[in-house]
């Protein structure tokens, strides 16, 4: 079976093939024809790379431990659905989902493209681009993680899934966040060909635009997804780490943001091409240097599976050729690009918009040369440093509030419309969310103020664009204001969270200041191999009561104790209760309350939301741009 | 001035690449958190039954050698003939991360034990207090609980025979 998905992935190597020859062919003759076949190839391996995938699910599925992926990465016993997602919870199996995604922004690619531009040398250099890109990661998956390898003699059982992994974010994170890696891809496929083309103009924009946008909303949702995953299930209380890897997965995202803008600022008079295409290279160049930095094993986390080092030079020479040799072909090609240096000054608004391109810069900077200075450094001097949280604390906290600032810049002239439209609900709302979260620390106002006035300069732009029926720019203003619904999120969560440790007996209650721990009962019992004591907890916050009933578990064979919270979810805060040690009558309960969570997510979701909408606005509408 | 992002990402991929090939083998070795003392914590024992497994049973009573392990880390399975080693050496205690108790005695059944106490951290959920960045994870420590030395990944002939066995021969003298 596994040979037959191992037979497919060797024929869409084939087609690939095929399909770079045939477009090569096309840009020689300017023959319609040859883009059909490419068209054809394009389908077929399409096709062979989805039955292939399927193929391996099937495999885990069925628990086949004579394939080595599965042998590893499943168990007879384990839950279905896990067997079914533990195909990409593993280095060779995640790989093929990246090609699979590869291929079907691919097929999609060409579908949209065939219907909307009609330049068929331009196609053409699209078809071969892509061919090559598909060629390279085909080599990689064939020879170098190849996930069909067989074992003799089959065994028994498997290996069992890493238990972090089995999860629901399993299912939901990597896909996700490869729709947004790989989405890229096009982005940097439309922009060679392009350049190939010896043709660059405002046309450029329009086309790669919406994928900006598929690329930008998707890996929100994979990024913020992550980030759900660690805090509710892997248990490590934050939603954000500063770890290499989740940096690696901003990269990406902070330059498409700056190039979306730069998009933006283009929209009238192309005076910034040059930005677009290096901007436009260089997403493509990150979404590869990430995928390199973890497969490459230089960084150890949880997503590096496993480390190979010669995959790491592959997959650096991957980026070598694509993005430096990309760079060359800019220089090469400097003159193609037609920059509409008018003489008409730039606007008010568009120096904003530049200076927010700068901060969405400066950021990355920030960024990449923590995650990078570490790995120099080893190189230079053998010293294995990580970059810790307070280093972004200074740098990339202050910028946001920057970038939070101009983000809500608007052209209102009319002083009264300012007044009445946004200051007079600014100042009401900061009164009330304060007054709901109970602040008291004027920083924290300044904040929860910041990520307001995003929201509600947005809300105004919205309702402004909507009543002038541009719908055109709606994904963004929604998108401007999820991401002041994520600052508020994250204001409320870094300063407001709160634990509390009360020592009680059975009846007992402790007051803090505006939390009252109470320990109603305690009881214990039996299960099947363990013994519990489960308490009954009260917790009073303000007005409102919960009920909590955090279990510790005694394991009696083995004598091993478990520790079971109890959480609570709300719009304002989330509690989590468990008990700690017992020392004689007296129980410490630990309560934790972590204030405004669920906007980080809310907030997100809909940044991403507003991305999605605008970029399928724009994928249909190309034709009437 | 229009080949200044090629030559820039030139460069930046020539010090990768070479970063990457002359990255030394020893280099896994963690140098920052040698000579601090081991952090406080106590953990569930896998054996003893109300025993707990707590940092202090390594502030006394010689060196000893700290093993983090799990029964899904394969890498942990390569290294074991290695821990047996070691473990007629210097006595041996490991810790289980993010484990499932069941499955970690079974290891220990099949694979023997050579631990003298096994703690665990059945949900990982003690993993970052005591500074364990990933599995397998080895940390030499002396009679007063000052980390000596620390290893990220599985153990071999040539980490024992370099590193770990000149330090306790060190130390004897």
């Amino acid at each position: 079976m596994v040979e037959l998905a191992h037979i497919l992935l060797i024929l869409s190597f084939a087609f690939s093939n095929f399909q770079f020859v045939s477009s090569l062919f096309c840009i020689r003759t300017n023959d319609v024809n040859y883009l059909k076949y490419c068209y054809i190839s394009n389908s077929v391996t399409f096709f062979c790379v989805s039955i292939s995938f399927l193929i391996l699910i099937y495999s885990f599925v069925s628990s086949d431990f004579s394939v080595k992926i599965v042998f590893e990465n499943s168990h007879y016993l384990m839950p279905n659905i896990y067997k079914f997602f533990a195909v990409w919870g593993n280095h060779e199996g995640s790989m093929f989902l990246w090609v699979w995604v590869l291929n079907l922004t691919g097929f999609i690619l060409w579908i949209w493209l065939e219907r909307n531009n009609s330049d068929i040398k331009f196609k053409s250099y699209v078809m071969s681009i892509q061919a090559l890109i598909y060629m390279i990661f085909f080599i990689y998956l064939l020879f170098l993680s190849n996930p069909f390898s067989r074992l003799f003699p089959v065994p028994m059982q498997g290996n069992d899934l890493n238990p972090l992994l089995q999860d629901i974010g399993l299912i939901l994170h990597p896909p996700i966040l490869y729709i947004g890696y790989v989405g890229v891809s096009s982005i940097y496929i439309l922009v060679i060909a392009s350049l190939f083309n010896n043709h660059i103009d405002y046309k450029l924009n329009n086309l790669i635009r919406p994928w900006a946008l598929l690329s930008w909303s998707f890996l929100t949702l994979g990024i913020a997804l992550g980030s759900w995953w660690a805090y509710y299930e892997l248990g490590w209380g934050g939603f954000w780490f500063w770890d290499p890897v989740e940096n690696i997965s901003l990269m990406p995202w902070l330059i498409l943001g700056a190039l979306l803008h730069t998009i933006l600022l283009n929209r009238k008079d192309n005076k910034f091409q040059k930005w677009v295409v290096i901007l436009s290279i260089g997403s493509f160049g990150f979404s590869l240097f990430g995928s390199f930095l973890v497969r490459s094993g230089i960084l150890n986390s949880i997503h590096s599976f496993s480390s190979d080092p010669l995959r790491g030079i592959y997959l650096m020479g991957i980026f070598f050729v694509l993005i430096v040799g990309g760079y060359l072909l800019y220089a090469v090609k400097y003159n193609y690009i037609f920059n509409n240096s008018g003489e008409k000054q730039t606007k008010f608004l568009d120096k904003v918009l530049i200076l927010k391109i700068l901060l969405i810069l400066t950021i990355l900077f920030v960024v990449v040369i923590a995650t990078v200075y570490p790995i120099f450094l080893e190189f230079l001097t053998g010293y294995k440093i990580s970059v810790g949280t307070g280093y972004f604390e200074t740098t990339f906290v202050p910028l946001s509030i920057f970038i939070l600032i101009i983000m809500g810049f608007i052209t209102i002239y009319n002083f009264k419309k300012f007044i009445y439209y946004i200051l007079i609900p600014l100042i009401l709302s900061t009164i009330y969310v304060c007054w709901l979260l109970d602040v008291k620390s004027f920083i924290v106002v300044c904040g929860i103020a910041i990520s307001l006035w995003v929201c509600i300069t947005a809300l105004y732009n919205l309702k402004d664009k909507i009543r002038k029926k541009s719908f055109f720019a709606i994904g963004g203003l929604i998108s401007h204001f999820g991401a002041g619904v994520l600052a508020l999120g994250i204001t409320g969560t870094t300063t407001l969270s709160k634990d509390y440790i009360a020592n009680v007996k059975v009846g007992e209650s402790k007051k803090f200041d505006e939390v009252i721990v109470s320990l109603e009962k305690l009881h214990t019992g039996v299960e099947n191999n363990y013994n519990f004591l489960k308490a009954e907890v009260k917790v009073k916050i303000k007005d409102k009561k919960y009920l909590f009933y955090p279990e510790k578990r005694k394991f009696s064979n083995r004598g091993m104790v478990t520790v079971e919270t109890a959480i609570k979810h709300t719009l304002l805060y989330d509690v989590m209760v468990a008990i700690g040690n017992i020392d004689g009558e007296k129980i410490m309960i630990k309560v934790y309350k972590k204030s405004m969570v669920t906007w980080i997510w809310i907030g997100a979701f809909i940044m991403f939301l507003g991305g999605f909408i605008s970029s399928l606005y724009r994928l249909r509408n190309r034709k009437k741009q | 001035m229009k080949y200044i992002p090629f030559l820039v990402l030139l460069l930046i991929s020539i010090l990768i690449t070479s970063a990457m090939l002359l990255k030394k083998d020893d280099n896994n070795i963690q140098n920052y958190i040698i000579g601090t003392k081991i952090s406080e914590f106590e953990l569930p024992s896998l054996y003893e039954k109300d025993d707990k497994f707590h940092s202090k049973i390594f502030h006394s009573n010689g060196w000893k050698v700290l093993n983090v392990f799990a029964s899904w880390c394969q890498q942990c399975k390569s290294e074991h003939k290695y821990l047996k080693k070691l473990s007629k050496i210097i006595p041996l205690y490991g810790i289980a991360y993010n484990d499932n108790p069941i499955k970690t005695k079974r290891f220990l059944d099949k694979m023997g034990n050579v631990y003298s106490s096994v703690g665990i951290d059945e949900h990982g959920n003690n993993a970052v207090l005591i500074g364990i960045s990933g599995i397998p994870e080895t940390y030499l420590i002396d009679g007063q609980g000052i980390i000596r030395f620390k290893y990220l990944g599985a153990l071999d002939d040539k980490v024992l025979d370099d590193y770990i066995i000149p330090i306790i021969e060190e130390k004897k003298d």
